[in-house]
């Protein structure tokens, strides 16, 4: 008796666990979501450039419902294709798979009001490593159900956008990373999701889990490399004097700032409590010459501290708030103390 | 006590493949033939035949879905067959003592 119910309730168990596993995501979902989100990052900055929307506040709403409407319409069409394949092999969709892909929908959301929040608030150079994260725990949680490979991507991908918080990985940098993963890793993951010989058991899933992070990691370095290796400017070296006196030539010139060059910080404060927006020029001294290449009259974002490496503002130039202080004494009356980084490092 | 039919045991559901097709259905929701089918590695004919007793006793539903494609029957387990399922898990495990 007790080994014919024994046998009985091993294959409802079993059953059971195959009804949970019914989950699987199809190949179109990997490619259209991984494309779009690529165009997206590859295409949104540009369309909505500060040249063409200057307002920030107009720029940050219509970029976030451009990006908001592609992911819409990417969801639509990934749902009725999903509908259109399982009908083709007489499958339905499990109940299990309509609340992942709830979870999912619900993530995709939550990028794109981080977006926005980011836009209004800052903290915009957290957005892909937040991403990264968010799809990384998507897929987990999907591969939990379905194929394990996308619990192995996902992990991967978590980590990576964990670590490019953590490491504090500068903007353009993650932005490539984000590109590749969403427009190689998605489209690599679904040409091997379902094919056996690839992800059949735990060295092959290895492989290929090493084989996906190359293929991310190895562009995103090729690209850094080309954007840092061309900031060698070519052009005459202008000392700032003759520069501002207009004794110079137009094209590319290389303006050198010597050790001890005041530098006039322009500040702008507007808060609530103040009386229209203060303003005040804060003179900095440099500690060390600083050379910066200039366009026809404009900055072009290229610079190098003394002898040092030439390099690119963009992935290397940071300024972050680092601490506000209000203190009260009877001495010295009301005071806010700011203080702001400025790092110009090779991270 | 007979082994095979034992009184306190849900008689349609103490088959090893409509038990098998109850635990499939009760965590997969609805389903095509096909791919009960498929997760129970049968003939159509050996499905059919249980399929049959399972909606007769009124545990499991099935209705037909047109649309793209051939019209194709989505089996689902009914209220009545989710309590007696759960009814038949606990008769077994009290059987073996785990309940």
């Amino acid at each position: 008796m007790s080994t014919t119910v024994k046998v009985q309730l091993e294959a409802i168990r079993s059953m059971m666990a195959s009804g949970h596993r019914s989950v699987h995501m199809e190949r179109h979902t990997l490619l259209l979501w991984g494309l779009a989100a690529a165009f997206l990052i590859f295409v949104t900055d540009d369309i909505f450039s500060h040249a063409r929307v200057p307002d920030r506040l107009d720029r940050a709403l219509w970029a976030n419902a451009f990006v908001a409407a592609v992911l819409f319409a990417v969801g639509l069409i990934d749902y009725r294709l999903t509908r259109r394949a399982r009908a083709a092999r007489y499958e339905t969709i499990s109940f299990v798979q309509m609340q992942l892909t709830k979870v999912w929908w619900l993530l995709v959301g939550l990028i794109v009001v981080i977006s926005v929040g980011m836009n209004l608030f800052g903290g915009g150079y957290l957005f892909y490593g937040i991403v990264l994260a968010l799809m990384g725990l998507a897929f987990y949680i999907h591969g939990l159900f379905s194929q394990q490979m996308l619990s192995w991507i996902g992990v991967l991908m978590l980590a990576l956008g964990l670590v490019a918080v953590a490491l504090n990985v500068p903007f353009a940098l993650l932005e490539w990373l984000a590109f590749f993963v969403f427009g190689l890793g998605f489209p690599f993951l679904a040409l091997v999701i379902d094919k056996a010989e690839y992800n059949g058991n735990f060295v092959r899933r290895l492989l290929v889990a090493g084989a996906w992070l190359a293929l991310v990691i190895a562009p995103t370095a090729a690209m850094y490399q080309r954007d840092t290796q061309s900031a060698d400017p070519e052009g005459p070296l202008v000392m700032l004097d003759n520069y501002v006196s207009g004794d110079t030539a137009d094209g590319v010139q290389i303006v050198r700032l010597p050790a001890g060059t005041l530098v006039p910080v322009n500040i702008a404060l507007d808060s609530d409590v103040l009386a229209g927006t203060t303003s005040t020029i804060l003179p900095i001294r440099l500690a060390e010459p600083i050379d910066l290449v200039v366009n026809n009259g404009e900055l072009d974002g290229r610079f190098r501290v003394g002898e040092g490496n030439w390099k690119r503002k963009m992935y290397n130039l940071r300024v972050q708030p680092s601490e506000v202080t209000a203190s009260l004494t009877p001495q010295e009356g009301p005071q806010v103390e700011f203080k702001v980084q400025m790092t110009t490092s090779n991270r | 006590m007979d082994e095979r039919s034992p009184p306190e045991l849900d008689p349609i559901l103490h088959q090893p493949v409509r038990t098998r097709i109850a635990a499939y259905l009760a965590t997969r929701g609805e389903t095509t033939f096909t791919e009960l089918k498929q997760a129970l590695a049968i003939t159509d004919g050996n499905l059919e035949a249980h399929l049959k007793k399972l909606v007769a006793a009124s545990y499991v539903t099935a209705h037909k879905q047109t649309g793209r494609g051939r019209p194709q029957t989505l089996y689902a387990l009914s209220a009545t067959g989710e309590k007696a399922f759960a009814q038949y898990v606990a008769s077994l495990q009290a059987v073996l003592g785990e309940g």
